[in-house]
């Protein structure tokens, strides 16, 4: 049996901890890429999404063994780079915009591929997180989604952590609501 | 205007408990590289540490680029234009390549922390180490650990280069490299490099100083060195045992280098180790001088 | 790739434009959780995704990664209002931290065998003991036993005896509160728990001038071997604190300004390799 790129990516980790830069270019290579493109979703400075980029890396170079050796790097990455962009972002609230709040339009109808897309990830969940209005949204995918605590959430969205509890709160008792609509 | 010579040693003469490890020893040097040649214990080293100033000599005169150093301060001034790789070189436990060579440039008066990382990584890509400098120093393997002394001395490129058989233990490929270096060092740099290798000196060295018992036996241009193995040198069928060395070579034939010529032999064409093995006599060849 | 992807993956269409970001929330939010588990996506994503950033930030990672952070120590010192350099230096002394751990340790040892055997035997052990803990510091702390880069740091322009001092600085800043403190557990210690330190701080100015002449693990031993001596005399003799006597105190304070004295004459022997070995 061939060695799948989980594989791949456990072995290069390992490598890391005897200082091995070729190893660290590799995994750079393998996950810098769609790191950047998540990280600035959620922070249109590139400038900031660099830096947590070099962060999150270089946490990676020195904390490498301390990966526990399950599930995928790719989402154990993904958990250091958010909690880096988050403690990057305290304090240079105006400098950033969200793209997530863009595209508050409530009124349009999720597209048929939309749908569709989600449907494979998420199932009936999927039709129901599109009813949700942005903001609730956009503390679902804080939270949930990119696995955030409160707090941090808060940090990440610019607004206080009460109202994300608020938010969060309602937008699961909606979630509930439509998920038992839909099944009846 | 004459040119002040970089080093120049008048008379230098150095004495452990009583045997001399360098007697009068005369030399001067200006740019280019120059080759060290000599036994075990010839005074390679001894000599190497005298003009790197960490050795004071016993007797005799000391001048580098012009000037005696005597006081701290003429020390200090004349140590920022020399590296030095020693012979026996260690580092302190838990550095990291670039970690240890940091240190030797915060040494050196690279007191600028990006300046000096920057050369830092300028010379460790010289030695072809820039893919390992994140490893421990432990973990190096021995060429590798003789690169990264040698990556230290090329720091802030020094005007007067003392290498200590930096060579040893570096795998062909490698030395090819470090050739490279060091030809480039020579182009405005005095470089005076010891090693056990006559083929290093061959190829990179416009002049050798061979040294034995203390006492410089030759000085001068290498292919003068080579040209006194002309006449000497043959290939026979057989070994002779009245010759200065006679070793089978590869082709089944029998080298020999000798003052006179074995029956049957045809000449050959002197390398620098035969005219150095001549040169040294009887000596060289017990202390077996080819590893 | 991932079985639970059912096969499918992103187009390149829907990855340039998420890059772009403008796929749209649902879709974005559905294929992020896709990356998260399918190798061959994230792989493609790249060609999309803006190369002067990965590039910049990339160089930044690969040139901290090798120069690594300052030490923990070095750091401090830096916010004490050391030099950066001096810093490095002291921070990366040979053994420094073992020179502390040993203290510590053998110090804690000593202290315990006085608990345990209480009154006079306890406090000669401290005697004994507490004193040579800077000495020995400083003497794996400097010069070739200690280094092994002793040789090539001397032919840099860094002055020897700053190096050595800054070092027995960082050793003794390192090495004596932990004693001190021990001191203070000592049961039968009172002002005495503070007068060892005059023989300490003369014994590490002996050792200093010494190396200026030999090197400083022989003088470490032999003055070892003296303080020695002298304690356990003094313990026979009934009365270890004998050594802290107050005209001893005072001969203590006086060989010790000799010491940084003789130090100060002879700096310039410590530029160079010391006798022959
Ligand atoms: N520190 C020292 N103490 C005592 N003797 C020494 C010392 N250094 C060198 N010697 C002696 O001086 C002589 C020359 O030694 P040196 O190290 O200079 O030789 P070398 O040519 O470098 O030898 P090798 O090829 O083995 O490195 C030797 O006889 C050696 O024993
Ligand atoms: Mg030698
Ligand atoms: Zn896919």
């Amino acid at each position: 049996m061939r060695a799948g790129p989980a594989d791949e990516d456990a072995a290069l980790l390992a490598a890391l901890a005897d200082g091995d830069l070729a190893a660290m270019r590799r995994l750079y290579e393998r996950h810098a890429p769609w790191l950047s493109a998540r990280l600035l979703r959620r922070c249109n400075d590139p400038d900031v999404v660099a830096d947590v980029l070099q962060d999150s890396f270089l946490a990676l170079w020195r904390g490498a063994e301390r990966w526990r050796g399950d599930g995928e790097v790719a989402a154990w990455l993904w958990g250091i780079a958010v909690r880096r962009l988050v403690s990057r972002l305290r304090g240079r609230r105006a400098a950033v915009v969200l793209p997530l709040e863009e595209e508050a339009d409530p009124g349009t109808a999720p597209s048929a591929e939309e749908v569709a897309l989600l449907g494979v990830e998420y199932g009936d969940l999927g039709s129901a997180l599109l009813r949700l209005s942005p903001e609730m949204r956009a503390v679902v995918q804080a939270t949930v989604l990119d696995g955030l605590s409160t707090r941090q959430a808060a940090r990440l969205l610019g607004i206080p952590a009460a109202t994300v509890k608020t938010r969060l709160h309602r937008a699961k008792a909606h979630l509930r609501r439509e998920l038992a609509g839909g099944l009846a | 205007m004459t040119v002040v010579p970089t080093v120049a040693l008048t008379g230098v003469t150095k004495r452990f408990r009583g045997t001399a490890a360098l007697d009068d020893v005369h030399l001067t040097l200006g740019p280019g590289i120059t080759g060290l040649l000599g036994p075990n214990g010839a005074g390679k080293t001894t000599l190497l540490r005298i003009t790197a100033t960490v050795l004071t000599p016993g007797a005799g005169e000391v001048v580098l680029f012009g000037t005696r150093p005597a006081g701290p301060e003429q020390l200090a001034a004349v140590r920022r234009r020399l590296g030095y790789l020693p012979q026996e070189m260690g580092h302190p436990r838990g550095f990291t390549g670039f970690g240890f060579v940091d240190y030797m440039a915060v040494l050196k008066e690279w007191t600028d922390r990006a300046a000096r990382h920057a050369e830092v990584r300028r010379v460790l890509e010289l030695v072809d180490l820039d893919g390992v400098a994140a490893r421990r120093v432990s973990a190096l393997s021995g060429g590798q650990r003789r690169r990264l002394g040698l990556a230290q001395a090329l720091l802030g490129d020094p005007d007067l280069l003392l290498l200590d058989e930096p060579t040893t233990g570096v795998d062909p490929g490698q030395r090819v490299t470090l050739r490279q270096v060091l030809s480039r060092a020579g182009e405005r740099s005095t470089v005076l490099l010891s090693t056990h290798q006559t083929e290093d000196v061959a190829a990179l060295c416009d002049r050798v100083v061979v040294l034995d018992g203390g006492r410089v036996r030759f000085d001068g241009a290498v292919a003068d060195l080579v040209a006194t193995a002309a006449g000497r040198v043959w290939l026979a069928d057989a070994p002779d045992p009245a010759a200065r060395a006679s070793w089978r070579t590869g082709t089944g034939r029998h080298r020999v280098v000798g003052q006179a010529a074995p029956a049957g032999a045809e000449p050959a064409e002197p390398t620098l180790e035969d005219a150095y093995l001549l040169l040294l006599g009887e000596r060289a060849r017990t202390t077996g001088v080819a590893a | 790739m991932s079985t639970s992807t059912g096969g499918w993956h992103a187009d390149e269409d829907l990855l340039s434009r998420y890059v772009r970001g403008d796929a749209g929330p649902v879709a974005a939010a559905s294929l992020e959780q896709h990356l998260l588990r399918c190798a061959s996506c994230r792989d493609r994503i790249a060609a999309h995704v803006p190369v002067p950033l990965l590039d910049a930030a990339w160089e930044r990672v690969r040139d901290e990664a090798v120069a690594g952070r300052p030490r923990r120590l070095e750091r401090l010192l830096v916010r004490l209002g050391v030099p950066a350099p001096d810093a490095l230096l002291v921070a990366t002394a040979p053994s420094l931290r073992t020179s502390w751990l040993v203290g510590l340790v053998v110090t804690l040892v000593f202290v315990g065998l006085g608990a345990a055997y209480g009154g006079d035997r306890g406090l000669t052990f401290f005697l004994l003991v507490a004193p040579l803990v800077p000495v020995a510091g400083v003497a794996f702390a400097y010069g070739p036993d200690a280094d092994p880069s002793h040789e090539a740091a001397l032919a840099t322009p860094y002055p020897a005896t700053r190096l050595l001092l800054l070092r027995t600085a960082a050793v003794l800043a390192a090495s004596l509160p932990p004693v001190l403190l021990a001191a203070l557990l000592v049961p039968a210690l009172s002002w005495t728990a503070v007068a060892w330190l005059l023989p300490a701080l003369s014994l590490t100015a002996a050792l200093l001038a010494a190396s200026t002449w030999v090197r400083p693990t022989v003088t470490a031993a032999a003055l070892g071997a003296g303080w020695t001596a002298a304690v356990t005399s003094a313990s026979r003799a009934a009365d270890p604190t004998a050594v802290l006597a107050p005209a001893l105190l005072v001969a203590y304070a006086v060989l010790g300004c000799l010491a940084l004295l003789v130090l100060a004459l002879r700096s310039r022997s410590l530029t160079t390799l010391g006798s022959p070995s």
